[in-house]
């Protein structure tokens, strides 16, 4: 029992990993209708920049702002010099210019930082385990679900509270109007497009101490996150925080309990095998279902 | 005359809005029905229904007595239902002849017919003009040469004479002319002129709703179709 | 007649080049243009469902994969002489292989096609790139064949009486293919579906009103696209003697796209020029530098952003 609890809390921590990454995907697609497959590429540099910061100063705080700069600052970099001539084009075409971003981005971080991954302490101070009264469950990954549901709670409040989220909503459905309202959109835009690449520069330096950094780390992620996206509702930033969770929890029970499940069935080493296979497959026999009963998702955007 | 297609008490709703309310109509074979009201009336929703882009909320839609329900637009194309767009819907890569020759080929005919097609539709002399070069006018006329491609029984025409000159008006009043008595037409157009030259009946849709149907004798006398529509007078 | 003098031309210069190869004392290079033609095949696979259906697959990956794979298998049982899941032996010959490869892969394109059609524009890129990935993953956790490790065999399969193991005879065998394919691909966009097709990709919902079930027809050209790509997955196996995973990357699947969109993906030629001058460029850069990727990358994007067409059109041709 305390095992299964302790599975549906990672599951809930790659969960809100992965919406980290979706809100920022979906947002950048309801907002401008642009695919960006280099939103993992702010992911890995975030992960990089943190992982740097942490080794040259030894302080996991300090690291924190140098992620999320790095995501940030790359992000609207990316937004000024590649995304912003490709909003209206064909989808094609954002494809092929967003894969040249991955090419670059991986071969300078390999350039700067060689093939070799490299890995990040825990910061001290979340080292440990917290007790949760039914089992101890590590300080640091419940740090990042209390931290992604706290960011999920803001950007609730950003979209639905505040002029920004205001006209984000505006934007996505009634691009003209906000136009015709005076407010900049080339502005509206880039800022959108930076508050992604920040999620995804914190996303990245989150999983830093949990998973290896290394190059190839972004797309892996940023195919998950599709995946999410499909689930959820293009669009929607709801859809991305419900089918985050759905895909993390799936995921990772799959992996912890189909081999013994299967195991319960038939011979040890087919069973492995078997298990293996299918957990590698699960979330996505998920997405097939969904599209199967909801090609628009589960909470399909206006967009 | 029996009715070719029938409409039976179609509701549809977008949202809170009402955009078919109780909407029932027969339209007899080899008639002209004119369907007319103001801007967002729900006449363009009425034809998405019609043709299976859009499912009605409730109420039935009949062709020859059989429901359409359950059939696909592909389906009922077959069955002999076309349409034309208000704002052309060609293949601009393609040539005019090309455009009709689609149209043949959907319905497994030989390409051999496309020019009896263009010749109705008064397309012909532009037959070979890739469609991205052809004037707003041609296009609406290729749309026409399109739709009669397919052979239907029940043509349903989204504005034909939407943002044509007076020539190109009269022309296209005359094609249709033409037309008459080959196929059913159920015409939505603002064109006053066109509607009565052509209209064997006249429907007033107002709010999604018919407020009237009758001759054009009939819809021009009626107070309630001068006030909601007509209010003003000449349009 | 200028029509044909450029592709007679280069035909020309592909059935010289093992010559030309050997006389010029590169023999590598005869591998290297049987590689540029395998891709160029793949790639002009894909195009049937990108440049005349207007279908943005990012997983075709995944069919030439399979295509791969289902040489590897059926070569590796073919040798140990168990059959596939105790019910179908193995073989070695390639044109029983090629078949099955093609069949294999025009079942996976069918079955994911299905899916990722009842959705379009990105959500179509989104899901056929993940679908790939689950492939790509399926065959990882694949350990029977290999797993990551993939699966070698020592002899290429078998044509008539052809010494295969010779370089250029396996050169001319992969000519013999791609052309094959492209008259295959001339004979259907020239047909009533190509035209349909085509309308299809220009304007779906006109073509919906002439009573077209435009699904179907993206379906069956993308089941097509997949076969295609399974071919030349096949050839590719053959080659090298070798699959793996790797193979089904998802870069792989963009490489095939920009091969598309660099040769013109209007064009039934295109694709194979753009799969030469994209693999030509890889093999140039990386004579430069191993680091070719992050000049590639960058050359991409300014492609995107300065020229729309391809190659095939810069020469004038109308899209």
């Amino acid at each position: 029992m305390t095992l299964v609890l302790e599975q549906l809390l990672n599951g809930l921590q790659l969960g809100v990993m992965l919406f980290l990454l979706a809100a920022g995907l979906t947002l950048v697609f309801g907002i401008m209708g642009v695919i960006n497959l280099a939103h993992g590429s702010l992911y890995m540099v975030g992960a990089y920049a943190a992982a740097l910061a942490a080794k040259i100063t030894g302080s996991f705080l300090l690291a924190i702002p140098a992620g999320l700069a790095a995501g940030g600052l790359t992000g609207m970099a990316v937004e000024y010099l590649v995304i912003r001539h490709l909003y209206g084009r064909d989808h094609l075409d954002q494809v092929l210019a967003t894969f040249g971003l991955i090419l670059f981005f991986n071969q300078t971080i390999i350039l700067l930082f060689g093939r070799q991954p490299l890995f990040v302490q825990i910061p001290p101070a979340l080292s440990g385990a917290v007790d949760l009264g039914l089992f101890p469950y590590p300080a640091y990954r419940l740090c990042i679900i209390a931290a992604g549901l706290l960011i999920a709670v803001g950007l609730y409040f950003l979209i639905q509270r505040t002029r920004l989220g205001m006209l984000v909503r505006a934007g996505a459905t009634h691009r003209e109007m906000v136009q015709a309202l005076g407010v900049d959109i080339r502005l509206l835009y880039t800022i959108v497009f930076g508050l992604g690449a920040l999620l995804a520069g914190f996303a990245g330096l989150m999983a830093g101490p949990l998973f290896s950094v290394q190059v190839g780390m972004g797309e892996q992620i940023l195919i998950l996150t599709f995946v999410v996206v499909v689930i959820g509702g293009l669009g929607s930033v709801a859809g991305a925080f419900w089918g985050a969770l759905l895909v993390g929890l799936v995921d990772t029970s799959l992996r912890a309990f189909l081999p013994q499940i299967l195991r319960g069935m038939m011979a040890g080493s087919e069973a492995d095998a078997l298990a293996s296979g299918i957990s590698a497959m699960g979330v996505y026999l998920l997405m097939a279902l969904v599209l199967l009963i909801k090609p628009k998702g589960l909470f399909p955007g206006h967009a | 005359m029996s009715a070719l297609l029938v409409l039976d008490d179609l509701t549809k709703n977008f949202g809170g809005l009402r955009v078919t309310d109780h909407v029932s109509l027969d339209l007899r074979a080899g008639e002209v029905h004119a369907l007319i009201g103001p801007n967002g009336a729900g006449k363009t929703t009425l034809i998405l229904q019609v043709m299976g882009e859009l499912a009605p909320d409730s109420g039935a839609i009949f062709l020859d007595g059989a429901e359409l329900r359950s059939l696909s637009q592909a389906a009922r194309v077959k069955r002999g239902l076309a349409r034309t767009f208000q704002v052309p819907q060609v293949l601009g890569e393609y040539s005019a002849r090309e455009n009709v020759i689609a149209a043949l080929y959907a319905r497994g005919a030989s390409a051999d017919e496309a020019d009896q097609y263009l010749v109705r539709a008064a397309i012909s002399a532009r037959a070979d003009v890739r469609v991205s070069d052809l004037a707003h006018g041609e296009r609406k006329q290729l749309e026409l040469a399109i739709a009669l491609a397919t052979r239907p029984r029940m043509l349903l025409l989204d504005e034909p004479m939407a943002g044509l000159g007076p020539a190109e008006s009269e022309q296209m009043i005359s094609i249709l002319q033409g037309l008459r008595g080959e196929m059913a037409m159920l015409l939505v157009e603002h064109d006053m002129k066109a509607v009565f030259a052509l209209a064997d009946r006249i429907s007033v849709l107002v709010y999604g709703a018919i407020i009237a149907s009758g001759t054009p004798q009939e819809i021009q006398n009626d107070p309630r179709v001068r006030e909601a529509y007509l209010g003003t007078g000449e349009d | 007649m200028r029509k044909f003098l450029l592709p007679t031309l280069g035909l020309a210069l592909l059935l010289a080049w093992p010559f030309i190869a050997e006389i010029i004392g590169s023999p590598a290079l005869i591998t290297l243009f049987t590689r540029m033609m395998i891709l160029g095949l793949a790639a002009s696979a894909l195009n049937i469902a990108l440049g005349f259906g207007g279908l943005v697959s990012l997983g075709h990956a995944a069919f030439y994969g399979i295509g791969a794979y289902a040489i590897g298998i059926s070569t590796t049982h073919a040798i140990s002489g168990e059959p596939f899941l105790g019910l179908v032996s193995g073989s070695n010959l390639l044109f029983v292989n090629v078949l099955v490869a093609m069949l294999v892969s025009g079942v996976a394109a069918a079955i994911i096609g299905a899916l990722a059609l009842r959705t379009s524009g990105i959500q179509f890129i989104m899901i056929t790139l993940a679908f790939a990935q689950m492939i790509f993953f399926l065959f990882l956790a694949l350990k029977a064949y290999g797993g990551d490790d993939g699966l070698t065999f020592r002899r290429r399969n078998a044509l008539f009486d052809l010494n295969m193991r010779d370089d250029a005879t396996f050169f001319y065998v992969t000519l013999g293919f791609l052309l094959a394919w492209l008259a295959v691909c001339a004979r259907v966009l020239h047909s009533r579906f190509g035209l349909l097709l085509g309308g299809i990709r220009q304007n779906e919902r006109r073509m919906q009103a002439i009573g077209v079930d435009t699904f179907r027809m993206k379906w069956i050209a993308f089941i097509i696209s997949g076969m295609g790509a399974g071919l030349a997955g096949a050839l590719m196996a053959n080659l090298g003697r070798f699959v793996s995973p790797d193979l089904m990357h998802w870069t792989t699947s963009g490489e095939l796209l920009i091969m598309c969109v660099l040769g013109g993906s209007g064009t039934i030629i295109g694709p194979v020029l753009g799969a030469f001058a994209l693999i030509g460029l890889e093999a140039t850069l990386n004579t430069w530098t191993e680091h070719w990727q992050a000049i590639l990358g960058p050359l991409l994007v300014l492609m995107v952003l300065a020229f729309r067409g391809g190659l095939a059109r810069i020469g004038g041709r109308k899209p």
